[in-house]
């Protein structure tokens, strides 16, 4: 498949913007140990192993190569962006389960079995249609049923947030805290970078494109929200 | 805020975990509140002092700043 460098940037958000909460989402899935039952510091022993996140992030570095590649070959365009989104997404996964406490540690296991039904229809759903998203979007004449196709990746990532919002509701006092915390240190972090980005462009001292800029404010939350409540989860343990 | 709920706690023998589970919370926030780092609000106040038949301010103890 041939196509334009600027149709891989965009692909490369659009991915990014999907796999960035869909993975985040997917976390409490991905926790393997479990120490409920220690004390104190050993509450902070990692959620995976280092291994394990080597691996995560290895993968994301060849994913993001080979995309890379690609872009710089003829072959640019949907596939080479979805490489270098899913590859951007995997080692930063990597860096935040390595560095978060057990989710068993943070919350209770009927709360975490229902946000894996929350979650995971909506989650796999996704990544089904983002695999033919654009195909899809090809088939369809009528401009009504395009803007539906256009709009299917967007009201499923709604849904994972629906999910998200859930969790958080059915949390316990503190870890409530801690969440709306993360959240507003998240969106000060996002308002101050985009501001700083949106003045550079203004001044014409660097170039943004419009639909990449605006599909990584919401990856860009997470990405905040995600490390911040890290930072203080850390600090109350 | 100081407060003697690891005392309590340990006295009947439970871990963070299972104290947690009584009170269905994270044993995080049982871990936050025996050092102090975090203070609960009144209503889990009141649940752990049921839990453990004593009265809040035989519990937690105001320290004046």
């Amino acid at each position: 498949m041939s196509g334009d460098p600027r149709d891989s940037l965009c692909q490369a958000s659009f991915t990014w913007s999907g796999a960035m909460p869909a993975m985040h989402a997917m976390l409490p899935h991905l926790t393997v140990r479990q120490s409920a039952d220690t004390e104190g510091k050993a509450m902070m022993r990692m959620s995976i192993s280092g291994t394990v996140a080597w691996v995560l992030a290895l993968w994301g570095v060849l994913l993001c190569v080979s995309g890379f590649v690609l872009m710089q070959s003829r072959h640019a365009g949907y596939y080479a962006g979805m490489l270098v989104g899913l590859g951007a997404t995997l080692p930063i996964i990597a860096l935040k389960l390595w560095l978060s406490p057990s989710w068993r540690d943070v919350s209770t296991e009927p709360r975490i079995r229902r946000y894996r039904r929350d979650s995971i229809p909506p989650v796999v759903a996704y990544v089904v249609v983002m695999l033919g998203w654009r195909e899809l979007l090809g088939l369809v004449a009528q401009t009504w049923w395009q803007v539906l196709v256009a709009l299917l990746p967007a009201l499923l990532i709604a849904l994972v947030i629906r999910a998200m919002a859930r969790h958080v509701l059915r949390a316990d006092e503190m870890q409530q805290r801690v969440e709306l915390m993360a959240v507003g240190v998240a969106a000060a972090m996002v308002a101050v970078g985009y501001s700083l980005v949106a003045f550079l462009d203004m001044a014409e001292l660097i170039t943004v494109s419009s639909a990449p800029a605006l599909l990584m404010v919401f990856p860009a939350l997470c990405l905040g929200y995600g490390f911040s409540r890290v930072v203080l989860q850390r600090r109350l343990a | 805020m100081k407060n003697r709920m690891r005392e309590l706690r340990e006295g009947q023998g439970w871990s963070q975990g299972e104290l947690a589970e009584r009170l269905g919370v994270s044993r995080q926030t049982i871990n936050a509140i025996e050092t102090g780092k975090y203070d609960p609000s009144l209503p889990l106040a009141f649940r752990i002092s049921a839990l453990f038949a004593q009265a809040i301010e035989a519990i937690f103890l105001f320290e004046a700043s």
